[in-house]
């Protein structure tokens, strides 16, 4: 049991139960339980398996697969592009008939979090300007193909993730500084005019009381008008007869404020602190360069997720679409999650196993 | 170990930026639940709860005997919440049969005046109607089928003057009355009894808590509070005898209409004399309140307004017509009184006094007080009234509430005319002549009064001078007919004419009937008084032939009278004793077969 990190797998499994729980609550009609959370509760049982399955490879094993994994992700995001269908204004989706649907910015926030890491971790300890631009050239082409789809959300998930590892591994800050400069002043000839409206109604929601605003307010009352306890679940007035629109994905945080209280919300924050407490613990303790860089990016995309999930639900930053991790319906955002801390066991497992090789070395020359 | 200390450090500081920035989401969420979530709840709440007003049962109304002229019955109609209202509102025209535009007109009028509340639409659906609007509800928005309390009268046109109408409350009423719990859609009187007592009928609205998703649409409901019903009133007229005064005097203006080749308007007014209730009122043409309750089409609206004998308009108390003879016995009573002449007086009728003629031309000759009220001897009259004065005059005849409105409990009540020297100095800026008062000794010239009026100064003259408010409500009634008020009758005043003289009047109206010109009144059941009178028309534009208005007015049983009957036929062209006088005996016969209590 040594070799699985139990806190980690222990609250990743209290935020499935609880956001399944929360996810039948706002989808369910009848006591039945709903298709949505029984799709979710079998992408959880995938991405379970999938992220056991792939604690067993030790963290080199990433860096070698890195090429060929960054290349299908980038592929997948190209075909999108030609064969996806639009919903909701955006080109996200790929159909795979019987089995759903599949959204590759997804695993591609993963793939690229490996090939950035894999880049960064070898040759010398000293990060080089060359080695900073390459990092970014890599992320740059899946946020390029991401923000025209358009997903501005993710988009801002992929930068944030590589600029964390950047950081960690030591790239000059004054080059730092100055591109994500350059990249702010940019952003606005890149962003569609939903998404300039999108930060400007997030600044003023009153304004446009029947457009964008017209999510960002109702979430907020929703979850005010939770108060301390909550309404219950199946009993939040606005959440169970669609006051909260899309409040099964992306705003599913308004219903657990609204149906769960203050306790609740407080709660499923504690539950995220500890998951990624979990993962810097295992960065912190990392034996490699790889090891490190794996962890803190799978580590910075789930706070991401997270504080641009909530933020974005009570008001704090602009609404960009992105599901709350393990909470949100949305069987890809699950998987390529569930596939992250896989990552992240693999590099626990390995530091375990290095200590195990270690212990019996002495053992052998003693 | 290749990974430098400074990594694990930059990782901490990182780190510690998720731990605060967790913390912020933390403190926002506190700040939104915690501090401000009874703002953020209030406002949840009345997003997702809609408070329908319920409309109360309208009271009914019971005639004497209990009998049901009016009440309220359940039947669907189609409201629009206008904040609401969506999808194609051609599906709802079409299916209700009616004019896109109507129904654009009555959203429009609800956004103005309450677009938070449902606006009824269309009212007492066909089940053809309520079958078609089902099928298209899932395709529209704010639109609701709703049972709602609906009108209803059982006699038809019958009474309908004094019933009057409902309708829906119109823009200006319902800003004035909003505050008292009346709801723009709300269905208030109009006119006559409905319009009168509509604070007692309407009762208060309950309202009912729906809880609504996103589209409008109710997924249940949450507590009610149930609407206060209208109290029912109770009538003092029967309707028995008003059905069949209706009736007689219908068959007398149907007469006429072949006769004459023009139909005609008439009233009926049946009082207690003892104390004024109102045992028939009958006034005719008339309408049907019906069209009103279900709500009037325009063109039925325009058909009723441009008839030229206005059926809306009441003839018993809401139009005036000169009086002629029947104003006799007033003028007699004051004449007694002043002096002017004794019951023993005794006259000579040449056929003409000052360039006025009598209606017999060659004259009466000698004829004592009594008989020149049976025979109706205008010149006699003429001689009394030049000899009594204008001011005299008027003094009687405004006690005996001539010239303003008798108080009776309906609406727009008429006060016809008592024409003064001060009068016509204003209006016609001339002065008053002695031809005027001559004139005005026979009930001709500018006097108008309603048949109304002629009741409550007949009812003084029968029930020695006191002058009762005409009433027709005799109870309201709470539920399970509880009685909350009760009408008590009590003499307004009394005119200032001894009873003796009244008692001589009296003897007079008793020759009308006896011997005089209102024979045909004479009944073999109990002993008719009466007057008749034939107002001399002068040709208008409404009145070409320049027809007579006829009248009768009577009381019965003669020696203690407890009922006055006045019946006015306009433009009949005949004589008051012809035309009216069988109309008032018939009337009274029913009334003492059936009614009186002996």
């Amino acid at each position: 049991m040594r070799s699985i990190d139990v806190p980690l797998l222990a609250s990743t499994l209290a935020l499935c139960l609880l956001g399944a729980l929360v996810l039948d609550s706002v989808t369910a009609h009848a006591p039945h339980v709903s298709p949505e959370m029984k799709r979710q509760a079998l992408a959880m049982a995938v991405g379970l398996l999938l992220a056991l399955a792939l604690s067993r490879l030790p963290p080199s094993a990433f860096a070698r697969a890195s090429v060929p994994l960054y290349l299908f992700g980038v592929s997948g995001l190209l075909a999108v592009r030609f064969i996806g269908h639009i919903s909701h204004g955006a080109r996200r989706w790929i159909s795979l008939g019987p089995l759903g649907e599949f959204q590759p910015s997804e695993p591609a926030k993963l793939v690229l979090l490996i090939a950035v890491a894999t880049l960064l971790a070898n040759g010398l300890p000293r990060v080089t300007a060359l080695r900073t631009l390459g990092a970014l050239l890599l992320a740059a082409v899946p946020c390029a193909l991401i923000l025209t789809q358009p997903d501005l959300g993710t988009a801002v998930v992929l930068a944030g993730t590589t600029m964390a590892m950047l950081i960690v591994s030591g790239a000059s800050p004054i080059l730092l500084v100055a591109l994500c400069t350059s990249g702010v002043l940019a952003a606005p000839h890149f962003m569609h005019s939903y998404q300039q409206h999108r930060l400007t109604t997030y600044m003023h929601p009153e304004l446009d009381p029947m457009g964008m605003g017209y999510n960002l307010i109702q979430a907020r009352t929703a979850v005010g008008s939770g108060r301390i306890w909550g309404d219950g679940l199946f009993a939040g007035p606005m959440s169970q007869h669609g006051f909260v629109p899309e409040n099964h994905t992306d705003f599913i945080f308004s219903a657990i404020g609204e149906e769960l209280g203050l306790v609740g919300g407080v709660g499923f924050l504690l539950l995220y602190a500890i998951l990624i407490g979990c993962v810097v613990r295992t960065a912190l303790a990392g034996r490699t360069r790889l090891e490190v860089l794996l962890a803190t990016g799978v580590a910075a995309m789930l706070s991401l997720h997270v504080a641009v999930n909530i933020g974005m639900v009570i008001g704090l930053v602009p609404a960009t679409g992105l599901p709350l991790p393990f909470t949100s319906y949305g069987g890809s955002a699950v998987i390529t999650h569930f596939a992250a801390l896989g990552v992240v066991l693999s590099v626990y497992r390995s530091r375990v196993r290095d200590q195990d090789a270690a212990g019996e070395e002495q053992f052998c020359t003693a | 170990m290749d990974v430098p200390w400074t990594w694990r450090m930059r990782l901490t500081v990182l780190a510690l930026i998720g731990v605060w920035a967790l913390g912020v989401c933390g403190h926002r969420l506190y700040q939104l639940q915690a501090v401000e979530g009874a703002i953020w709840q209030r406002r949840a709440r009345s997003n997702t709860i809609l408070s329908v007003p319920v409309p109360p049962p309208r009271g009914r109304i019971l005639d004497a005997r209990g009998r049901v002229l009016a009440t309220s019955q359940p039947g669907y109609s189609v409201t629009v919440t206008p904040d609401e209202a969506g999808g194609d509102m051609r599906l709802l025209a079409h299916a209700l049969r009616v004019p896109l535009l109507h129904i654009q007109h009555r959203i429009q009028r609800g956004a103005r005046l309450s677009p938070h509340d449902p606006t009824v639409v269309a009212n007492a659906l066909s089940s053809v109607q309520v079958a078609r609007v089902a099928t298209i509800l899932p395709h529209l928005r704010g639109v609701h089928l709703q049972i709602r309390p609906q009108r209803r009268y059982p006699y038809g046109t019958m009474l309908s003057h004094v019933l009057g109408y409902v309708g829906e409350i119109s823009e200006a009423a319902y800003r004035r009355l909003r505050r008292q719990g009346y709801h723009a859609d709300d269905t208030v009187g109009q006119s006559g009894l409905e319009q009168q007592y509509d604070a007692a009928l309407h009762g208060r609205s309950g309202a009912e808590n729906l809880y609504v998703d996103a589209m409008g649409r109710t997924v249940g409901t949450e507590g009610s509070i149930d609407p206060h019903p209208g109290y029912d009133i109770r009538l003092s007229l029967d309707m028995d005898l008003q059905a069949f005064a209706e009736q007689r005097l219908q068959k007398t203006l149907d007469e006429l209409t072949v006769q004459n080749g023009e139909t005609t308007a008439g009233a009926i007014v049946m009082l207690d004399p003892r104390n004024g209730r109102v045992r028939a009122m009958v006034s005719r043409p008339n309408f049907d309140p019906r069209q009103f309750a279900r709500g009037i089409r325009q063109k039925e609206y325009e058909r009723l307004m441009t008839d030229p004998l206005h059926p809306l308009l009441s003839r018993a108390y809401q139009a005036s017509y000169p009086p002629g003879s029947t104003f006799k016995p007033l003028s007699a009573s004051a004449c007694l009184q002043s002096k002017v002449c004794t019951p023993d007086s005794v006259f000579y009728c040449s056929g003409e006094y000052k360039g006025f003629h009598c209606f017999v031309r060659s004259g009466h000759g000698s004829i004592d007080f009594t008989e020149a009220i049976a025979q109706s001897c205008d010149v006699t009259f003429y001689q009394l009234a030049d000899r009594l004065g204008i001011w005299r005059m008027d003094k009687f005849c405004a006690a005996f509430g001539l010239g303003r409105p008798t108080g009776i409990d309906l609406p727009d009540e008429q006060g016809g005319l008592l024409p003064t020297p001060g009068w016509k100095k204003r209006v016609y800026h001339d002065d008053w002549y002695e031809g005027d008062t001559i004139n005005l000794g026979i009930g001709q010239g500018t006097l108008l009064v309603t048949p109304l009026q002629m009741a409550v100064a007949v009812s003084a003259i029968a029930n020695g001078g006191y002058v009762y408010r005409p009433h027709l409500v005799d109870a309201i009634l709470g539920p399970h007919g509880r009685v909350l008020w009760t009408y008590r009758a009590k003499p307004v005043r009394r005119i200032p004419v001894k009873p003796k003289w009244l008692a001589a009047v009296r003897k007079g109206m008793e020759g009308v009937v006896d011997h005089g010109t209102g024979v045909a009144a004479k009944s073999t059941l109990l002993q008719l008084a009466g007057k008749t009178g034939t107002a001399e028309a002068v040709p208008t534009v409404d009145n070409p032939q320049g027809r007579n208005h006829t009248w009768f007015d009577s009381f019965a049983p003669a020696p203690h009278p407890q009922i006055v009957c006045i019946v006015l036929v306009v433009k009949a062209g005949g004589y008051g004793g012809g035309v009216c006088a069988p109309i008032a005996k018939d009337c009274i016969e029913y009334w003492w077969t059936h009614d009186a209590k002996h």
